[in-house]
């Protein structure tokens, strides 16, 4: 379970990202976090990832407080948790069989462990024939595709996404959605921040809608940012 | 770390170093140019020192003694022996001097030393002292200035002291050459991997995202110091062993006179130094690479 308790957090500019947020999700949900460029949705993504610290309140994750988390530490929680980005930010020097292997590296998973579980992440990503290629063999929904799976490799109960779909064509992002989805019914908790309206639409979950740093609405359903 | 990830890693650390070949590169340059300087002037030291023993060996201290008798100069002899660093005290007595004057001089010269066979002999009786340790040279000439029946004490000349005095220095030159030499040396490899660490810096940001540790990240690039290191200790001691053996193989072959004879004596044959030089080059690149390696890391893994 994740719980925001009053949080807040401003940039060093001044520009207040989020305002005293109070959210709880569930083990095993799919959230949808909506809202415009610069509504603060990634802000709220990336301090459940300690990429950026909360200004006030505190964020408790399974019972842990990870606000006063010690940096050392932070790889151990990320490592509990897979992570999506826009950008996809594979390592472009490796292909995509090492690109998903190294999240298990960096848990010291044995090479049998690593033999086992990679192909079985390539086939449910569907890219079991392009294990040899680089990311920049791959089309832009297939790289997603190699991030996710490098994302649930290790089997994280919470799955975080920040625009997935935002560089890809709405057929691909269809997919991808589709694929997370998927995720998410087989127990992992998924979090996406996006303002992809027709697929929020379209999936009818729980939606969390944030304008200028304030959540105006958190409700099962659309996008409905008319409101 | 399980032995499975530090080879992973390594192997990581080898592809980080073909992939930056030409930071690479400079950087091992300016290793072996380090070593390959630090080397000959360990030679230098290491020879000075050999040849000071061998002088010293030589030479040792006279003690030219007044007049006196058997009892006296026994006593006066083991009082010397129990000097500290003494390690050996021959008695010479008059004839032996005049015999061994007479030795140095042709037969035609021989004249000047007629009529002092009957009891009139000048020269003095004396002491050869030898000594461990040459530094201490001077004082026990000092002491032995102060001992009764002592009429003059007398160090051949004063090479021993000059050489003692070279070889200090090179001494304290070889500690500041190396001091500057791995300034240098860690101030370019730190730059180097940095430029690396730069050229990767979203990758390495990628790795923070997906959970690996700091050391997880560092490791292929010290592994990448540690390696040039090596083979820049490996390289330079090549160098230094074909250099020298040409040297010692020339000085063995340059044909006797005096000084020669003493030089080549003095000189040390290259695996009594190869085992220090090794130690050191070794503790060195790999110190250098992982010190350079660190100390540019840590920027970039603050994400």
């Amino acid at each position: 379970m994740i719980e925001y308790r009053n949080v807040s957090k401003t940039y060093d500019q001044g520009t207040e990202a989020v305002k005293n947020a109070n959210v709880t999700i569930d083990k095993g949900e799919f959230v949808f976090i909506v809202g415009k460029s610069g509504s603060g949705k990634s802000t709220m993504i990336k301090m459940l990832m300690k990429e950026e610290e909360p200004t006030e309140g505190k964020i408790i994750i399974d019972g842990f407080d990870i606000t006063d988390m010690k940096k050392s530490k932070i790889p151990y929680l990320r490592r509990s948790m897979g992570y999506v980005f826009q950008d996809f930010r594979l390592l472009p020097d490796r292909n995509v069989y090492e690109n998903i292997a190294y999240a298990m590296r960096i848990i010291e998973a044995s090479p049998r462990q690593i033999r086992r579980q990679v192909p079985i992440v390539l086939s449910l990503v569907g890219l079991s024939h392009k294990a040899k290629m680089l990311p920049d063999q791959l089309s832009g929904g297939e790289q997603q595709r190699v991030a996710i799976a490098r994302a649930i490799v290790n089997n994280p109960t919470i799955l975080l996404a920040d625009e997935p779909t935002g560089d890809l064509d709405p057929e691909t992002a269809n997919e991808i959605m589709g694929l997370l989805n998927e995720i998410n019914m087989r127990g992992t908790t998924v979090i996406i921040a996006t303002h992809a309206k027709d697929i929020v639409d379209k999936m009818q979950k729980r939606v969390i809608a944030i304008e200028n740093g304030v959540i105006y609405r958190d409700e099962k359903g659309g996008y409905n940012y008319e409101i | 770390m399980k032995f499975n990830t530090f080879i992973y890693l390594f192997k990581e650390g080898c592809k980080n170093l073909w992939t930056s070949r030409k930071t690479a590169i400079a950087s091992f340059v300016i290793i072996l140019a380090t070593m390959l300087i630090l080397g000959i002037f360990m030679l230098i030291a290491n020879n000075v020192e050999s040849l000071i023993e061998t002088v010293e060996g030589e030479q040792g201290i006279s003690v030219f003694l007044e007049d006196i008798d058997q009892q006296t100069t026994n006593e006066l002899k083991a009082k010397i022996e129990n000097m500290y660093s003494v390690s050996e005290v021959e008695y010479i007595s008059k004839e032996q001097a005049l015999e061994s004057q007479k030795e140095r001089l042709s037969e035609e010269s021989q004249i000047i030393f007629e009529g002092y066979e009957e009891g009139e002999n000048p020269f003095p009786a004396s002491f050869i002292v030898k000594l461990n340790d040459l530094e201490q040279s001077n004082n026990i000439k000092k002491q032995l200035e102060l001992l009764e029946h002592v009429e003059e004490v007398y160090s051949g000349d004063d090479t021993t002291e000059k050489l003692i005095m070279i070889g200090k220095y090179i001494n304290y030159g070889i500690f500041a050459l190396l001091v500057v030499l791995l300034a240098i040396s860690v101030f370019i490899i730190s730059n180097s991997i940095k430029i690396t660490m730069y050229a990767r810096r979203k990758e390495i940001s990628i790795m923070k995202y997906v959970g690996a540790t700091d050391g997880f990240i560092r490791m292929p690039f010290i592994i990448e110091g540690i390696i040039i290191g090596i083979v820049g200790a490996a390289i330079a001691t090549l160098v230094i062993w074909g250099l020298y053996s040409n040297i010692y193989g020339g000085m063995q072959n340059i044909s006797d006179n005096i000084i020669s004879a003493t030089y080549k004596n003095a000189m040390v044959p290259f695996r009594d130094i190869l085992d220090n030089l090794l130690i050191i080059y070794v503790a060195l690149g790999v110190g250098i690479g992982v010190i350079g390696s660190s100390m540019s890391i840590k920027k970039y893994l603050d994400v």
